[in-house]
């Protein structure tokens, strides 16, 4: 660095002077390589590596890779958000001291992020390259059904699997042949014959406590447990059974407790959202270390909410927790649709402060007892389906705003991380919906259909950055879409790529499905995807696309 | 119209228009600390063949926006595109090439700086590692199994990508 003084100085010899033989590039300080490199693309800095030490450690310094990494999936994403499209341009650039990282903010602040194997993540995934592995869930032994559920959750590197033989287990990628932890279901005050076996699994994503995750479990007869997996010692992990709720008295008008069965559930500390298999949607919020008798905020029955379904708790402004339920119905004339039903919540207030729905039908067009006007909620109005009540006018109309819009057969899947709301079908494609909800309404846009599967989809799932997965029904084909901000006409034939898992010899992966068997997508991660391949013969196995390759 | 003198480390001095001169920060930031100067201002670090080369560049782009002082790069053009005269302005030999850059860093003339640097960047562009050490005469100091190990590990990378916009590192907070 040079001081201002520096001009006056006396002279310095002219020791810089150096025999022609070194090559003249040696003079520049690193500092100066550091801003040539700046100028080249990745392919060149993999050459510079190898060219020399000096040259290695310019051509994978974090900075030039934070600055790639911004340049190639962070700025490009800016314009596709809606709202940050119009944004100043000098907020956009990489370097203006405001610069908007987007939802990567966190990695832009943190300290240490290695930006290198960063920027060869999110290329791996832009790119469907990955390596694959598998897990042995079930051995080959057959057996009887019908097959026992097995729920799969991935959360930061690790996969939650529960099944009511093996009780609830955790898994990681580096020891692939037995979990990290497993926890047998029915231990302390969770006996087998009150309870039953478990049918939902859910983890709190959202939680404060660090080193620490809430994970729940609900069962057949309508209880949960909730468990806490301690990660502060990471070659010991331990799981607890924090506490567990034997769930509702079966009630003398309730001839089985099969309407009770927790069919899916979301958790978001204190809060608990579940819903049973009579489409029984109940929220609870836990008090301080109380367990034995949570608090139930409300408890809704609906007659039209059909599955597939998703549940789902986010934290939105002024200490409020908003519960969602996205569900498919049926419209009358034909085909069916998708729709939404918020419930929000304070901290401080004993029940639902506020309700509101809102479905993807086009206006204009009716279906079985659902209004598209705000306030009345299929959830929790018993609404009997009124045959052949509106809908049929404007039929014309209608037809043309279907077969746009509206899928035709029941989904078979549902994925809501507000604000996107991905529906799988049969019929080798998903449906995009961008939900918008905000202080003065709850809306849904109109669905865009995404082609890209040359097979049935049979799971779809999307993350808070628009980030899917969706993997074809016979599992062979998996593909990876980018569908942040919406996706525009022009992208609509190419949002996603499909992925290409590299397979190596020695790998113990029979990457090969065969025509039988079933795959489910069990989750993902920032670098895996989980799918559970069922095989003839109850043989069960996840199989881990890892994209950090 | 005044005029400045400054004085290569060769001692030659060179007499160049001031407005000129103050493409360089260095020497703009020197001359509103000290005001009028009589004397020749020593430019030790430079010598009177590259001193020259350098103001013939910034008489040719004394009439260009001048440079942020707060290095605002989002301001430099990011591309490696340079201009034509630039481009006929840097073929040079390496030695002179290297010149170039280290007086342009030292003088605080960022946009020559730029220059120079997407210069070289050209030069590495499309290369071969072999070759990019014959362009610039670099040993090799790699065992041929380190080297094989770099190779893999940065095989992903070698791949065609869609092209990224070149960047800028100026801010790596």
């Amino acid at each position: 660095m040079f001081k201002r003084s520096a001009p006056e100085s006396p002279e310095q010899p002219s020791k810089r002077r150096r025999p022609n033989t070194l090559p003249h590039i040696t003079r520049l300080s690193d500092e100066l390589l550091l801003r040539i490199a700046s100028f080249l693309h990745i392919s060149d800095l993999a050459s510079c590596q190898r060219v020399s030490k000096r040259f290695q450690r310019v051509a994978r310094d974090d900075h030039i890779w934070k600055a790639l990494f911004y340049a190639r999936f962070v700025r490009p994403r800016a314009s596709r958000i809606p709202g940050l499209a119009r944004a100043p341009p000098s907020s956009l650039h990489y370097s203006s001291r405001n610069s908007r990282w987007l939802q990567d903010e966190g990695l832009a602040r943190a300290t240490g992020t290695k930006w290198k194997e960063l920027y060869r993540l999110r290329h791996n995934w832009n790119r469907g390259s990955c390596s694959v592995s598998q897990i042995t869930i079930a051995e080959n032994r057959p057996l009887p059904p019908p097959v026992p559920p097995l729920m799969i959750r991935v959360y930061e590197g690790l996969v939650f699997t529960v099944d009511p033989t093996s009780g609830l287990r955790i898994w990681r990628l580096e020891h692939k042949d037995v979990p990290v932890i497993s926890l047998d279901l029915y231990q302390g005050s969770l006996e087998f014959e009150r309870y039953g076996i478990p049918t939902a699994l859910a983890i709190d994503e959202d939680s404060d406590v660090k080193q620490a995750v809430n994970v729940t479990v609900g069962f057949e007869n309508g209880g949960f447990g909730l468990y806490q997996l301690d990660t502060a010692t990471e070659s010991l992990p331990k799981l607890t059974l924090e506490h567990s709720y034997a769930g509702p008295a079966p009630s003398a008008g309730d001839s089985s407790s099969q309407g009770l069965m927790i069919t899916s559930m979301a958790y978001c500390s204190p809060y608990l959202l579940t819903v049973s298999s009579s489409q029984l949607l109940t929220v609870y919020r836990f008090n301080g270390r109380m367990m034995h008798a949570p608090e139930i905020l409300s408890s809704l029955r609906s007659h039209t909410v059909w599955p597939p379904l998703s549940l789902s708790l986010r934290r939105s402004a002024q200490r409020s927790m908003i519960a969602s339920i996205a569900y498919a119905f049926p419209l009358y004339i034909s085909g069916w649709s998708v729709g939404i039903q918020e419930l929000r919540f304070t901290d401080d207030a004993d029940a639902v402060v506020e309700s509101r729905i809102a479905t993807a039908v086009p206006t204009g067009f009716t279906s079985s007892g659902t209004a598209n006007s705000g306030g009345s909620s299929p959830v929790g109005s018993p609404a009997p389906p009124a045959e052949g009540g509106g809908g049929i006018r404007s039929r014309s109309k209608s037809q043309r705003d279907i077969s746009n819009a509206t899928p035709l057969a029941q989904p078979s899947s549902i994925s809501y991380t507000h604000p996107y709301l991905l529906a799988s079908h049969a019929d080798n494609t998903l449906t995009l919906y961008m939900v918008k909800s905000n202080a003065a309404s709850l809306s849904i846009e109109p669905g865009q259909r995404l082609w890209g599967h040359t097979s049935s989809v049979s799971t779809a799932q999307v993350s808070g950055r628009g980030k899917a997965v969706s993997l074809s029904k016979r599992g062979s084909e998996l593909r990876v879409w980018e569908l942040e901000g919406g996706v525009s006409e022009r992208r609509r034939l190419n949002a996603s790529v499909k992925v290409e898992p590299q397979v190596s010899p020695q790998a113990d992966v029979g990457s090969h499905w065969g025509v039988e068997d079933m795959g489910w997508l069990g989750g993902f991660d920032e670098e895996k995807v989980v799918v559970l391949r069922e095989q003839d013969g109850g043989r069960r196995t996840l199989i881990v696309y890892d994209f950090t390759l | 119209m005044s005029e400045i003198k400054l004085l290569s480390s060769d001692q030659a001095t060179i007499t160049v228009e001031k407005s000129v001169a103050e493409r360089s920060i260095l020497i703009k930031n020197m001359l509103e600390d000290v005001g009028e100067v009589t004397e020749a201002i020593p430019i030790p670090n430079v010598n009177e063949n590259v001193l020259k080369k350098v103001i013939e560049w910034c008489e040719h782009h004394k009439g260009d926006p001048p440079a942020q002082a707060d290095d605002d790069s989002d301001s430099r053009k990011k591309s490696s595109d340079i201009d034509e005269w630039d481009q006929k302005f840097m073929q040079v030999d390496q030695e002179m090439l290297f010149e170039i850059i280290l007086a342009a860093n030292y003088l605080d003339i960022k946009p020559l700086l730029d220059v120079g640097c997407k210069t070289v960047a050209n030069m590495i562009k499309g290369k071969s590692p072999e070759e990019i050490r014959k362009t610039f005469n670099i040993q090799n100091d790699f065992t041929p199994d380190e080297e094989e190990q770099i190779r893999r590990e940065n095989e992903w990378a070698e791949e065609s990508v869609p092209r990224s916009q070149p960047l800028d590192i100026d801010e790596a907070c």
